[in-house]
Formats: C-alpha cells, structure tokens, sequence
C-alpha cells in the first residue's frame, strides 16, 4: 500500500516486441506512437534481433542489440526517460526464455524501469473485447499461433501453431517469381530465371512484393484451379487455362519485372493448402484445437474466434479463411459441435491489437499488483516464466 | 583517404568495458581516476522542454502529453517523409451567396487559401482530394481514430473492475488489523493519526480513497461477481460470421502498383494505415526534447546542453576528445605475414594544454571487452620514451619540423606539426591466430599512457580578484587501451595499399639543424 506515487500521472510503456515489427507507445492511448522494425544497425549492418542465435557470442550479442534498440525506443521514438516509467511487454508465450531473461536484465539493470510486466500477446487480444474466453489466432512473421484463453489464462496445454508465417510467404513468393516472373529486357521479355545477373531478391523487395501485387484469391476460383490441376496432373500454373488475374509491374534496380497473374493470386496458398502434409493448413489447425478443447467450453470457443496480428491483413484472407473453414466444417459435421465459427471484429488494426490490449491494462491502477517491481528482480534468482512454479514460503505460486 | 579517418577502425577502452571511436565517448572529471563513459553506460535525462523541430513551439512535458506529442502546425509529407510546405493561392469566391435573382451583380472577392505541399516529392493535399484550407491555424485538423469511442468505454469499465478488484485485495492484505474508518468522524477526530496530519499523509491518503471510494465502494456487493459486474457495464463485442468478399475488380482490372503504398508509408501513420496512396494525409510533426548525459558512477552531469531550444552550444560539455589524444592511421602497407610491417599511425592532441605519452606494448595479453576484440597480431614500438605533443597553437602558422628531442628517437617520430605527430609502427600479423580465414582482419591492441595537466580550482572565484581563482595544476597520467582494427589481411576488391605521404618525407628533411 503505497500512498506516494510519484510515477501515477506518467503513463506506462507498452512495447509489443514482435519477429519483424514493433509496436510501441503509451498506456491509455487507442494506437501505438509508431511502428518500427525489430531491428538493429550493428557495425554497419542491419540485423533481426531474433536472429541473435545467428550471430557469434550470441546471447552477448543480444544483450547489446537490446540496448542499442531499446535506447532508439525510449529516447528516439517515446522521448521518456526510462528511470520513471512503468514497462508493460507484450510478448508470445512460446519466446525463448534466454530472450525474455535478457530482456528483463536490461530493463532493470541499465534502463533501471519502475516495474515491468510480461503480458502474454494472445491473453492480450481479449482486452481489446472485453470477453473472457477466445480462440486467438495469432498471424505473424515467424509463424501462427492459435491459443485458446479461457478466464485469464492460456490454456497452454491447447494451443498450436504452425510454420506458417509471413517469412514462409516470401520464401514461396521468391520460388515463384524465380520460376515464373518475366523481365524486360531490351524490349524483349525472357524468364526471370534465364538472366546472368538476377537481382537479390531481399527480404524487403519480397515484402514489398507481396503488399503491392498479391493478395488471397476466392474461395471458388481457388476450387476451380485446384480442380483443373488435378485434372491436367500438373504442378505448374501456366498451363492451365484458367483466367488469372491480369500481371502486375515491379521495378528492381532499374528492372522491369513482369508479375503473372497466377503468381499473385496464389503466393498466398500455402496458408490454405499444403503439398506434404495436408493437414498442415490453417483451417484444418484451427478446427482442430477447437476439437482439442474440453466439451463445455468448445462452442464458446467456437463463437468467439479473434483474428489478430499482420498476417490477417492481406487482401481477402479473411473471407478465405472464413470460407474454407465453413466448408471443413461441413466434412467434419458429426464430430463439431456448430455450424460455423463466429470472428470478432477488433477496435484496432489487425497488427497492433495485442498491443491495444496491453495498453489497455497498462492504463489500469492494479498494474503494480502483477508486475514485477525493480527491487523485487534484485532479490529474486529468476524471472518467472509462464510454465514454472515458484515455491515460496512453502506456497505454490505461479 | 576516406577510409582512413574511418572512425570505426581505431577504438578506445570505455570505463564498461565496451569499446568505442573517440568521438563517441565522454569523461567524467569527478570519478577518480578520470574515466571515459560511452551512450551505453551513461545516464540519459530527457529535458522537460519540448520543442518542434520547424516551428520551435515550446511545450512543457504535460502539454505535450495532452497532444500526443504532435505538433498541430508542422506536417512531414506521407509519402516520402520530409517537410511540407504551406502554399497559398487565390480563388475568387462570390461575397453574397444568400442573393437569389441577382446572379449578374454578385461581386466576387479574391480569398487565400493554402494547402500543403512537399518540395522533394512534390506530393499535395490537393492529390489527395483534401480542400483547401481558408485559414492556417485552424489548417489540417488530426483525424480522430474511429475506435476512440468503444476504447474509451472499455478501458472505462475496466477501471471500475480494476480499482474493486484492488480494494479487494488490499482488504486480504490487512484482515486482522481492525479497520479504523480513515474518514474524520467527530469522536474519534483528536486520536486520528490522519487528523493531526504529522506525518503529512493527510492529502495523499484523501486523493486516494477519493478516486477508488466513488467507484470501487458502489459495487461491494459480494453475490455480484466481477464478471456480472463489467457485464453491467459495458456492450459485449459483437461477432460476424463471414467477411466481405474481395470485390470483382481485383480479379478482372490490373492495379497500379503506384497506387498501393509501402509499409512504411502505412506504419507512419498506426491509426489509419492507408492501403491506398490516395488516402494518405499529412502526419503530425512530433515534439523533441534535448538528452543530458550523467556519469552512472558519481551522478554528475557529463554533457549539458543549453536551455535556450534554438542554442546548440553545451552548457557542459565532457568529450572525450578534448582530453585524450586521437590515434589515427596514416599508412596501411601490403601485409606479410609473420614479418614486422611498417605502419605508420597519427597522434593528434586536442587538450587545452601540452600533454606527455609514451607507448605501451602489451605483448600477447588479451584485454577484455565486450565487443569480443582479439588481437591477431603483435605491434611494436621501436622507442617507449615519453614524447611531447604540444597544444593547438592558432596564433601562427607552424611548419612541419621535428624538434631535437624527436631526433633522439631515431626516427620513431617521422613528423611533427602544431599539435599533431606521426609515428612509425611495426605491426607482425602472427600466423597462428588467424581464426576465420576470409575475413581474416589485422588487428592489434596497446596502451596509450597520456599524462596531463588537468586544473582543479581550489577555491571559488573571488570576484574584483585580478588573478581570479587559485589554480592548481595536478599531473595525472592516464593509460588508455586502444584496438587498431587495420583491415583485411588480403586486401582485394578496390582496397590499396596507402604509401607513405609526401608531407611525412617532406618534414625528415626539414630537421632542425
């Protein structure tokens, strides 16, 4: 009980630490300050702060990139001074314990923050609702993580996900185009595969790609290309004499890329269907965990489905997904308890709604109660972690 | 020549343990020993002024937070990010419009009105189909956030939740003792540790039960559970059961890629995203502030900037620079290995006053650091006596002369001029410690011992004193570590090999006689 608050009318940080974006900003506000890439410069080169392990001295490493970006967070972006200031991160239960660990350290030790909070991103999608139980589907860059929350908790023991995520995406899309993309070149047009000196195609052209031309594709045009591909036994797209949407020209260093149409309609597939394993898709993975859930709970699940993070803002992937999972459900009708599945609509943009929750909570007064204060990581050994138990004073606590 | 003056190639030990170029470091006066302090070990300090950057408003820190740190008048341009302009154009308006059959005789009045534009990109507002604006302050409002309304109602009922669940748990923190009413009754009012308000708890406690009393006390109701509670409170979020189809024209018509923006362009602004670029708008100018640095050590303040916004000048201002002496490479020969290579390295000094060093060869001690640097290869210095630099002396021209103490050196010192000298190396890239063979660097570390005389007023100055205050000139010598990263081992794809410069031959023959 403490009656001096000196920090009170300072709003608390909320940083959602995401694989590719993060998002950052002020508690009580409705959209994160800015966006910016997890990313950091380290001697003249720009890396992924997830890809520490990728580098030599690789937790040291992850150290220095931590303060280097969160320096860049605090002071260039926010213009806070960190030594007041209340953290509230946002972050995936599946993060690597050495990641979160080292992030604790640099917040406490040489950002000396007030207090620090680790709020599970999923948990986070149902404070932008106010529903105790979902079924949050979470699309990032890394992979998708479907987790069942239920009254506060994560119901861990449920979730899935799958290597299926926007890296996935444009590793397929630079498949494609190397396979199928046409350059001009002096006013003659060739594959893109036939040139001496293809141009690199970096993670951020793909990117760009993939915004600009592709989007998802109907749910029937899908079911009629597939239907032709059985038919002619082939795996390539310009055989078929389907209507693909009309080809889509990119520049790169100066060269004019010819995008074919069936590139961009179906770059996006492998959300939908997969070649090896065929339940390895989407819709299959999230019927599936609602199967997974205990009986009483399944048709709440069931109605209250929230589609959360970036990958869920390509063109047409929602009424895809909604599409393809009706049409499961009608093969799987004896076992699934209704027959369709209700999506909630969040007060946010796809990719900053775990962010919104977390600065939603960060707002309230009982913060203090569920963070982990300065002093009290000085005493503890460990940070706790979401699947460890902690005995202290003989109690179980988690 | 670029590539010499390179900062990144030389690097400097800091107090951390971390290593830095010159430039990049500060040393705080007051830890004993001086110490040298990087961005990373120092203390930064936001300053409570807030200022834009093009039209320097002033705001004070809860101003700016009311604003959301965004400056109503300044605008960076959506598509390429620099500033926009205001233009001002003309446009003939008719004066009375409420006249009916008189069409022929409405006089019309010219009026301004502005719109924005950005010079490098030469983006509008009219581009975007946004009217101009009849008068600037009112000029391009903030758009509101659509979800402000429903975000507001939740984290309004939330906080109902929040502060019950909070006088719950403070009730299960203290259940034994008896819970003495902290309002002022009258009987109880003269034993009341609140009433005599020695502590000066008093305000404090009132504000706070005032805020949670109103809200928290309402619903104590035990049989209401939370849950029943924020559902009396708040509309649940509505579901839908399939989306809007992507409409026919995605299939059929080709898209202008042009037309589509980036992500950046969408990240700039969070609260829109704008897929298209026809519904970009002009973004906010955010509010800076000015950083002052303090030493983690002893809490002083190492860099200080002036409160005037407009000043770039320091108030305080410890650079590293301007203590010790910067090392840079002149020479960089064709690298034998396991054979002493001729180098030769440049010692400038740019402390107020002369300063003494000597070189120090560490052998095969590794020094540790966090950056992981290892030294692959042995430097030696013929000569390990102490040599004089002298201050920058901007009073006369000064030629490039050795003095007669340098000659004693036997040509160790090749070249001296003002405040700066040249010193020849002899660097060994030893074979065996060559780890990575592609990106195999020549790299070598030795100290630096650099003795100054640093003032240290004894007394506060006396005013009407003509000799002003007592200084006392202490000598401190310093040794400082430096990395010298040479380059590749290899040098291939463009690198050379750098000779000798003429100056350095130029001054061996102007030996003073």
């Amino acid at each position: 009980m403490n009656f001096f608050e000196p920090f009170a009318d300072k709003p608390a940080i909320i940083i959602d630490i995401g694989q590719a974006y993060t998002k950052c900003g002020f508690a009580g506000e409705s959209a994160p300050h800015a966006i910016i890439p997890t990313q950091v410069t380290l001697n003249s080169q720009r890396f992924y702060l997830h890809n520490y392990k990728l580098l030599p001295h690789g937790i040291e490493t992850l150290k220095e990139m931590f303060i280097e970006f969160l320096y860049n967070v605090y002071y260039k972006i926010l213009n806070a001074n960190s030594r007041e200031r209340k953290v509230v991160i946002v972050e995936s239960i599946m993060t690597s314990s050495d990641f979160r660990k080292t992030l604790a350290d640099v917040l406490f030790n040489d950002f000396h923050a007030v207090s620090v909070l680790f709020i599970p991103t999923h948990l986070a999608c149902t404070y932008t609702l106010g529903i105790s139980r979902a079924l949050v589907v979470d699309m990032g860059y890394n992979d998708c993580q479907i987790m069942p929350i239920s009254d506060g908790y994560s119901l861990t023991n449920l979730c899935s996900f799958a290597k299926l995520g926007a890296k996935h995406l444009h590793d397929y899309l630079k498949i494609l185009i190397e396979k199928y993309a046409l350059v001009t070149v002096d006013g003659e047009k060739v594959l893109f595969s036939s040139l001496s000196n293809q141009p690199t195609l970096t993670e951020k052209i793909l990117e760009d790609i993939k915004l600009r031309c592709c989007f998802v594709t109907s749910f029937e045009r899908a079911q009629k290309i597939y239907k032709q591909m059985e038919i002619k036994q082939t795996d390539s797209f310009n055989d078929l004499e389907f209507q693909f949407a009309p080809e889509c020209d990119y520049t790169i260093e100066s060269m004019i890329v010819h995008i074919p149409g069936y590139v961009r309609e179906m770059a996006c597939e492998i959300f939908f269907k997969n070649e090896i394993d065929s339940d390895q898709c989407l819709q299959n993975l999230i019927i599936d965990t609602i199967c997974k859930t205990p009986i009483d709970l399944k048709k709440e699940f069931a109605s209250n489905v929230v589609l959360a993070g970036g990958g869920c803002m390509l063109d047409g992937f929602k009424p895809r997904l909604a599409k393809e999972i009706n049409a499961l459900i009608e093969t799987k009708s004896n076992v699934f308890p209704c027959q369709k599945l209700s999506y909630h609509k969040t007060p946010s943009h796809e990719n900053y709604t775990a962010w919104l929750g977390g600065a939603i909570f960060g707002s309230l007064d009982i913060l203090d109660n569920y963070s982990i204060q300065n002093t009290q990581h000085k005493e503890s050994e460990s940070l706790p972690d979401w699947f460890s138990i902690q005995i202290r004073n003989n109690i179980v606590q988690t | 020549m670029a590539t010499l003056i390179d900062s990144n190639k030389v690097k400097y030990l800091c107090s951390c343990n971390r290593l830095k170029p010159l430039s990049y470091l500060y040393y705080c006066k007051y830890c004993k020993p001086l110490t040298l302090k990087c961005k990373d070990c120092v203390i930064h300090e936001i300053d409570q002024k807030f200022f834009c950057t093009n039209c320097l408003d002033n705001k004070v820190q809860k101003e700016v937070m009311a604003v959301k740190y965004k400056c109503s008048s300044c605008f960076n341009c959506p598509n390429c990010n620099n500033l926009l302009l205001t233009r001002a154009s003309s446009v003939k308006i008719p004066k009375d419009t409420a006249a009916t059959n008189q069409s022929a005789q409405t006089t019309q009045q010219p009026q301004k009105v502005y719109y924005l534009i950005c010079v490098f990109c030469r983006w509008t507002t009219r581009e975007v189909g946004i009217p101009d604006v009849t008068s600037v302050p009112d000029g391009w409002k903030l758009l509101e956030n659509p979800f402000n309304k429903r975000i507001h109602e939740l984290t309004d009922a939330y906080k109902v939740i929040a502060a019950r669940e909070k006088l719950e748990r403070d009730r299960k923190k203290f259940p034994a003792l008896k819970r003495r009413s902290l309002y002022i009754s009258g009987s109880s009012a003269t034993s009341s540790i609140l009433h005599s308000d020695k502590y000066g708890i008093l305000a404090p406690a009132q504000k706070r039960l005032a805020a949670t009393a109103s809200i928290g006390n309402q619903n104590l109701d035990p049989q209401i559970t939370i849950e029943q509670q924020f559902k009396s409170l708040i509309k649940p979020a509505e579901t839908i059961d399939s989306f809007e189809e992507l409409p026919e024209e995605f299939f059929t018509k080709g898209s202008n890629i042009n037309s589509i923006t980036s992500i950046a362009q969408r990240h700039a602004n969070p609260d829109f995203q704008p897929s298209k670029t026809n519904e970009l708008y002009p973004l906010n100018k955010f509010y800076q502030s000015k950083e002052s640095k303090r030493c983690s050590g002893c809490e002083h303040n190492v860099l200080k900037p002036e409160s005037n916004i407009i000043s770039i000048k320091f108030k305080l201002h410890q650079m590293a620079v301007f203590l010790v002496p910067e090392i840079r490479i002149i020479t960089i020969p064709e690298w034998k290995m396991d054979q002493p290579n001729e180098v030769i390295l440049s010692v400038t000094n740019r402390y107020e006053g002369d300063v003494n060093i000597s070189f120090l060869c560490l052998g095969d001690e590794q020094v540790p650091n966090l950056s992981n640097f290892e030294s692959n290869s042995k430097i030696e210095f013929e000569c390990e006596d102490t040599i004089v630099i002298d201050r920058q002396d901007n009073s006369k021209a000064v030629m490039a002369q050795l003095k007669p103490t340098d000659e004693r050196t036997k040509g160790f010192v090749c070249f001296r001029r003002d405040n700066k000298i040249a010193v020849k190396c002899l660097v060994t890239p030893i074979s065996k410690k060559q780890t990575d063979k592609e990106l195999a660097h020549v790299r070598c570390i030795f100290g630096l011992n650099c003795s100054i005389n640093i003032a240290e007023s004894s007394s506060p100055q006396i005013q009407n004193s003509s000799s002003g205050s007592k200084e006392t000139f202490i000598n401190s010598v310093i040794t400082h570590r430096i990395f010298v990263d040479f380059g590749p081992l290899k040098l291939e794809d463009g690198l050379k090999v750098v000779p000798r410069p003429r100056y350095i031959d130029d001054c061996l023959k102007n030996l003073v006689k």
